[in-house]
């Protein structure tokens, strides 16, 4: 069930107002469940086991572990303690947990990459590929688990003792497939919370969802008509149309991505639910690591949280903070999807951080001896489109569909051809005129809401306090606007959100 | 409770607005297709239980079905309440939903779609045949009956399918909002195209046997009769005539037996071509639907079907029925002539002023009446509010070359009446998009354009011409308008047919192309240009530094180039990519190449031996040439943009404004108008060619050398001061004595232009210790020498013809022709491009004489010896 699906704007209101219709928390939250489950069996009912036997896995180490720290508290002399069995079971169950994600979503991918590496060597070797689905969301309700299991672990959190409100920590609906991947700290005790009809936090949960959807299906989807015309025939393109197709498809994976948490983040937000920020307006960023700083927030605190910092982090010798950093963002490319062109988007962007910090001594010796303001726009502007075009390189590896092809589109960006931006060309790259102009409008009404947000700008405060015909007009303007111009309906395919296959 | 009240009536406030103003945007958005939902929308509209014929099915019943037919002929009331290659499961639930609204007295079904076999049909035929319907259980039925389940959702939220329609939005679509009526009453048929198709008629006993209907088909076929039959709905089943093949002729018989399990009757009509009058070879105009010929023939035998079984009232009699009303005639016209209009077929227009088509969608009623215009070698307009910009069109009426009234309503749709009468009342009525036409107290027309046929234009109606895409008057029609009326709404047929004209005066003359006067005369050419290469003429005339002008430009040109480029005049921008103005020169062989416009070109054969009398009509940016009177292109070009440089005769500006190609081209005569001269006047323009201005005779060339000249190789030279060809054209005689002690080599004597492109003059060297060559004009020449002897040279120019005697023999003979060159003659070296000597000789001239005049033989061999004799 997609957000931008017709199945889910029945499904959202029915959960949500049979949600404030009951009194019981313990109902309201068996609901939630219920409606989770059936949010997630939707695409394929077999994986619910599979989310099922995750959720019973974690649930149970964390209790263990929490019998354990109780032990501690207790006395219990440390040769009759559990807690080296503890660290024993929380292992397992990290390596059960990462093992269920490398079957299902690396299995192929490491055969493959067997078979060539063996073929690298001249040695032909056969292994069947196997068909595995890949169950969606996969990667998000296992890494909000196992940050679960983790923190209790640390003692950071206490182990949930309701399996059932656990198992609606792992599943809730609204993230459940794309994120943000939730901490216990902030999701699971809001869960114990008895959340009123708040009507401002549900036009608030609304208005978010609104501009959820036109960010998705608006901008999005019209912008993926383009990129992938320009990336599906890459051959046939040089000089600015491969340029213009990987600007847009910054755009589109933001629009995309961001879409969809936002929509979940709305969603949950007219249930009285908050959830984390995920984006906060990366392409303003000034560097690279500014970027991954605003950038899917919620993964790389998790990778920041579970991995960089057990790693040694940066307070360490410089060498082992590059190595960590490369570690942090090889790994992340891998997560996000098991082809080595993520690999190398992945290690592009961590090489981008290293490179900009060995860089930074002689980049502001430099700043100092141009006399350049660093505070001024201007500087800040050049930090923000350098940032841009970085971060966009390596988005090309992102969206390529192999390496081979990542390079041609790269290489093939060098030809002199400015005249294609206004000789009509653009209209015959998947979208006609109207179509095309439509989305710029688009495009030009996000970036200045983005640079509202940056100036601290809380738009929906501010509507929310303007008289109510007028703040009516602009919710049904922007809703008719995504009504209207949004890509979506049987006359085109409804493009599914970029980060369900993560 | 009551701040939870207020709260719950805000969001329910909320949330009805919003449905709302998404249901008047749906109105805008919804697909207005003229088969499927149309029919169903305007079928909502009708009054209660006033349809008698209710038709169902596909095309073959929307298309072949002349509803316009079964009301005038019998006054049955039909509807047809089809849709494209619509599935009978699609039929099936729109006569349920049909029978909601109105109790026809018989549905008449095509069995067409009976010989499909499919799941689905296709996503457009899916969204045509379910989507105009009215949300009910009969709807959601369809729905689930038509659609893949993926769809079905967003087929039930229609929105969602027609959403993006926002860029094919046409005035149309604002006008289904609820309050606006559409009480379409299908009495003009859709389609009355006389174009013909022959199709194969299978014959009926070609197969034997049935073969079984699709599954679903059959199924939901069997729903319809079933319902039918328990209900008491009077149901007839007809299959149109169209080019079946064998099995649909086995599925036919298939359909046949299950009618009969039901107690219903099937007419097949493919197998009764000749009882229904219809020729296959005639009547179609594609391989399933009839042309203008065979609709009322098919209406008609299926009215005496329905009329034979049914008691089917004459609703013509009934006022009060809705397919009877009737526009009331306006009281007062929109527009109405106040005087006759005579056009004369050259220049006599009349602009009503009143625009037609401001609004494609206007209803209005035009009544005329005219004379036709003789036929002629070109369209010859009575009227016209017509763009001439292809895809656009609007109405026009004319004589076509082919003799026909040609009468044009739409983009494309024109109707011909062959062999018309010489006085034509017209009376056209246009109901929105509904046209029926009146030629002389007939029909010839009644159809109902689609969206794209009518466009809107600003032009007004004009008589006597049409004005073309650029503005120009043209197709010009020698008409006498007698009477015009136009009414701002649509006529019934009687007030149409009970037009009569008015006796008016006649106009006086508004003339577009004019007896153009010496008053509009803005250049003429006072002599005849002789282009020598070197010299041309700027005239000083801007001819379009305003593109939007009009002139007239008359010439007369000798085909033969003498020398030099072939340029006869210019008025032309060779900036690169803004090519533009005027420009005539020659190319090729017999080739006149004429450049006009923004760069638009055209090659006119030139005759090669006599002058050509040449006419450029400007008409903003459409140019008509002709070519010794025969209008031999007439051309709408591309306009172009200001041009400020002048008119040149025999020369043309390179794209720095500077002069090139000056030509050898000789210009008899030249005269440009402003405005537009008329036709007449162009074809009598004959002059005789201007005589050439007098020539300056040039200079004398009496000389003597002395003393004589021996070179240095160095820089000694002679400057004689003599001009040779100051004028091309004079004679003279020039002798000279070389002595030949040594062998020397360089320049004798030059007179000679060293301008690259054009080497033009004399010059006289040695080449070799035994060789003299000599370049006469642009003409070559050797002569042979012993080493030893003297040399006595002789040039003789007599007009254009060169003699060279060597010692007391003529040696060579030439003619050329050249353009003048104003150096002197020099001796002992020659002079570069830059006037400055070169080539300097180490030649010997001991003697040198120059007489202005060509001496004959007798003379210069005389001469010749006498200095022989002197030298020893």
């Amino acid at each position: 069930m997609l957000f931008n699906s017709l199945s889910y704007l029945i499904f959202f209101p029915a959960i949500a107002m049979a949600y404030f219709l009951i009194p019981w928390q313990k109902v309201r939250n068996a609901l939630l469940l219920v409606g989770s489950y059936y949010f997630y069996m939707c695409w394929d009912p077999r994986f619910i086991l599979l989310m099922l036997g995750c959720t019973l896995v974690t649930y149970l180490d964390a209790l263990f572990i929490d019998i354990c720290r109780r032990e501690e508290k207790e006395g219990v002399p440390p040769e009759k303690r559990r807690t080296g069995r503890a660290t024993l079971y929380t292992t397992v169950t990290i390596i059960f947990t990462l093992s269920v994600v490398a079957w299902f979503k690396y299995a192929n991918f490491l055969t493959e990459s067997t078979v060539s590496l063996f073929a690298l060597v001249g040695v032909q070797i056969k292994i069947p590929k196997l068909n595995i689905a890949l169950p969606v969301g996969i990667s998000f309700f296992t890494f909000q688990s196992l940050s679960y299991v983790i923190d209790v672990y640390r003692g950071k959190t206490k182990a949930e003792k309701n399996f059932f409100r656990y198992a609606l920590f792992v599943s809730f609906f609204p993230q459940l497939v794309a994120g943000p991947i939730e901490r216990s700290s902030n999701l699971l005790v809001q869960f114990q919370e008895k959340h009123r009809f708040d009507s401002r936090e549900a036009a608030k949960g609304f208005m978010l969802m609104t501009w959820g959807y036109f960010m998705k299906v608006v901008v999005a989807d019209r912008v993926a008509m383009l990129v992938d015309q320009i990336y599906n025939y890459y051959g046939s393109y040089e000089g600015v149309i491969p340029i213009l197709g990987t600007v847009l498809f910054a755009v589109q994976i933001y629009c995309d991505f961001n879409g969809y948490t936002t929509i979940a983040i709305g969603s949950a937000q007219v249930m009285g639910f908050h959830l984390m920020q995920n984006f906060k307006e990366p392409y303003l960023a000034t560097s690279v690591a500014d970027f991954w700083r605003r950038w899917h927030i919620s993964l790389t605190s998790w990778f920041r949280d579970y991995i960089y910092f057990p790693l040694g982090g940066s307070r360490c010798a410089k060498w082992k903070r590059y190595r960590n950093i490369m570690i942090v963002f090889l790994v992340s490319g891998l997560w996000h999807g098991a082809a080595w062109t993520y690999v190398i988007w992945g290690g592009l962007n961590g090489v981008m951080q290293i490179v900009g910090d060995m860089l930074k001594p002689v980049r502001e010796k430099a700043l100092d001896k141009l006399g350049v303001n660093r505070k001024s726009f201007g500087h800040r502007l050049a930090q923000m489109l350098l940032t841009f075009i970085l971060v966009d390189i390596a988005w090309v590896f992102f969206r390529a569909t192999d390496l081979s092809s990542a390079i041609h589109i790269i290489k093939s960006s060098f030809v002199w051809n400015p005249w294609l931006l206004v000789d009509g060309t653009l209209y015959t790259l998947g979208l006609e005129r109207a179509d095309f102009w439509l989305m710029v409008l688009s495009i030009l009404i996000l970036l200045f809401v983005d640079i509202l947000h940056e100036r601290g700008v809380s738009i929906r405060d501010s509507l929310l306090a303007w008289p109510l015909p007028l703040r009516w007009a602009v919710i049904y303007g922007a809703l008719f606007w995504i009504l209207l111009f949004g890509v979506y309906g049987p006359a085109f395919d409804a493009a599914s959100f970029i980060y369900f296959q993560f | 409770m009551k701040n939870i009240l207020k709260k719950a009536g805000k969001g329910a406030l909320f949330v009805l607005v919003f449905l709302a103003i998404g249901a008047l945007l749906m109105c805008v958005m919804e697909f207005k297709y003229e088969d499927g939902t149309l029919p169903v929308h305007n079928y909502y509209s009708l009054p209660r239980d006033t349809v008698d014929v209710l038709i169902l099915g596909t095309s073959h019943a929307g298309m072949n079905i002349s509803t316009k037919t079964l009301w005038d002929e019998y006054g049955i009331a039909g509807y047809r309440f089809w849709g494209s290659i619509q599935p009978i499961w699609n039929t099936y639930y729109y006569l349920l939903e049909a029978l909601k609204y109105q109790t026809p007295k018989v549905v008449l079904l095509d069995a067409y779609s009976l010989t499909f076999q499919q799941e689905y049909g296709s996503y457009p035929v899916q969204v045509k045949n379910t989507i105009a319907m009215r949300l009910s259980k009969e709807k959601v039925e369809n729905i689930w009956a038509s659609v893949p389940e993926e769809n079905r959702a967003f087929m039930l939220f229609g929105f969602s399918t027609y959403h993006n329609r926002y860029t094919e939005l046409t005035q149309e679509d604002f006008e289904y909002f609820p309050w606006d009526s559409h009480q379409e009453v299908q009495i003009y048929s859709t389609e009355t195209s006389d174009k013909v198709y022959p199709i194969t008629v299978l014959d009926p006993n070609a197969t034997q046997g049935e073969e079984a209907l699709g599954e679903k088909e059959e199924k939901y076929f069997r729903m319809l009769l079933e319902y039918c039959r328990m209900n008491g709905v009077k149901l007839e089943i007809v299959a149109a005539p169209y080019e079946l093949s064998a099995a649909e002729q086995q599925k036919f018989r298939r359909v046949a037996s299950i009618v009969a399990e039901y107690g219903f009757d099937f007419t097949n009509f493919n197998d009764n071509y000749a009882e229904i009058d219809i020729d296959p070879l005639q009547d179609f105009l594609d391989p399933g639907h009839f042309n203008k010929f065979g609709l009322p023939k098919y209406a008609r035998a299926i009215a005496e079907l329905l009329k034979s079984k049914y008691d089917l009232p004459d609703r013509r009699q009934d006022p009060g029925h809705i397919w009877n009303q009737t526009s009331a005639m306006a009281s007062t016209p929109a527009y109405a002539a106040t005087e006759q209009f005579q056009g004369d077929g050259i220049q006599d227009y009349s602009d009503t002023g009143y625009r037609l088509y401001e609004n494609p969608l206007a209803s209005w009623t035009l009544c005329s009446e005219f004379t036709l215009p003789e036929t002629g070698d070109n369209t010859r307009v009575v009227m016209a509010c017509f763009n001439d910009v292809p895809g656009m069109g609007g109405f026009r009426v004319c004589r076509a070359v082919n003799g026909k009234l040609e009468i044009t309503i739409g983009a494309t749709m024109t109707i011909r009446v062959a062999d018309p009468e010489d006085v034509i009342r017209l009376v056209v009525v246009k109901k929105g998009k509904a046209f029926t036409i009146y030629v002389n107290g007939n029909v010839v027309e009644d159809v109902k354009l689609i969206d794209s046929e009518l466009n809107a234009y600003e032009g007004s109606l004009l008589l006597g011409c049409e004005v073309s895409a650029e503005g120009r008057r043209m197709h010009f029609g020698k008409t006498l308008i007698r009477d015009l009326v136009i009414y701002d709404s649509a006529l019934g047929e009687a007030d149409a047919l009970a037009w009569e004209p008015q006796q008016l005066p006649l106009a006086e003359k508004a003339a577009y192309m004019k007896e153009v006067t010496q008053d509009d005369l803005i250049l003429s050419l006072e002599n005849r240009f002789v282009g020598d290469g070197q010299e041309y003429v700027d005239t000083g005339c801007r001819l379009f530094d305003d593109p939007e002008g009009s002139f007239t430009l008359l010439s007369q040109i000798e085909p033969r180039i003498e020398a030099g480029d072939t340029v006869y005049f210019s008025c032309f921008s060779e900036e690169p990519g803004a090519y533009r103005g005027l420009l005539v020169r020659k190319i090729g062989e017999d080739t006149l190449n004429v450049i006009y416009g923004a760069g638009t070109g055209a090659n006119l054969t030139l005759p090669k031996d006599a002058p050509s009398r040449l006419a450029v009509v400007k008409d903003r940016s459409a140019y008509t040439v002709y070519l010794n009177g025969e209008k031999v292109l007439d051309q709408n070009a591309s306009p172009c943009t200001a041009y400020n440089g002048s008119f040149l005769i025999g020369a043309q500006t390179d794209a720095s404004g500077n002069i090139f190609r000056v030509s050898g081209a000789t210009v008899y005569n030249l005269d440009v108008y402003r405005g537009l001269m008329a036709e007449e006047q162009i074809l009598a323009w004959r002059p005789e060619p201007l005589a050439e201005a007098p020539r300056d005779p040039g200079m004398d060339v009496t000389y003597t050398l002395s003393p004589s000249f021996v070179g240095n190789q160095k820089d000694a030279y002679v400057d004689t001061g003599l001009k040779l060809y100051d004028n091309a054209e004079k004679d003279w005689t020039l002798t000279f004595l070389l002595d030949r002690v040594t062998v020397r080599r360089g320049s004798v004597i030059s007179c000679f232009d060293e301008t690259p492109g054009k080497y033009r003059g004399l010059l006289v060297r040695q080449t070799s210790d035994t060789v003299f060559s000599f370049v006469l004009g642009t003409e070559y020449a050797e002569v042979q020498i012993h080493p030893a002897d003297q040399a006595v040279v002789s040039i003789v120019k007599e007009h254009n013809h060169y003699r060279v005697y060597l010692n007391g023999r003529l040696e060579a003979e030439k003619d050329c022709k050249i353009a003048s060159y104003l150096g002197n003659l020099y001796i002992g070296c020659e002079r570069n491009q830059y006037g400055r000597p070169f080539r300097f000789s180490d030649i010997s001239v001991r003697r040198l004489e120059a007489v202005s005049e060509a001496l004959t033989d007798e003379t210069v061999l005389a001469l010749h010896q006498a200095w022989k004799e002197e030298t020893k």
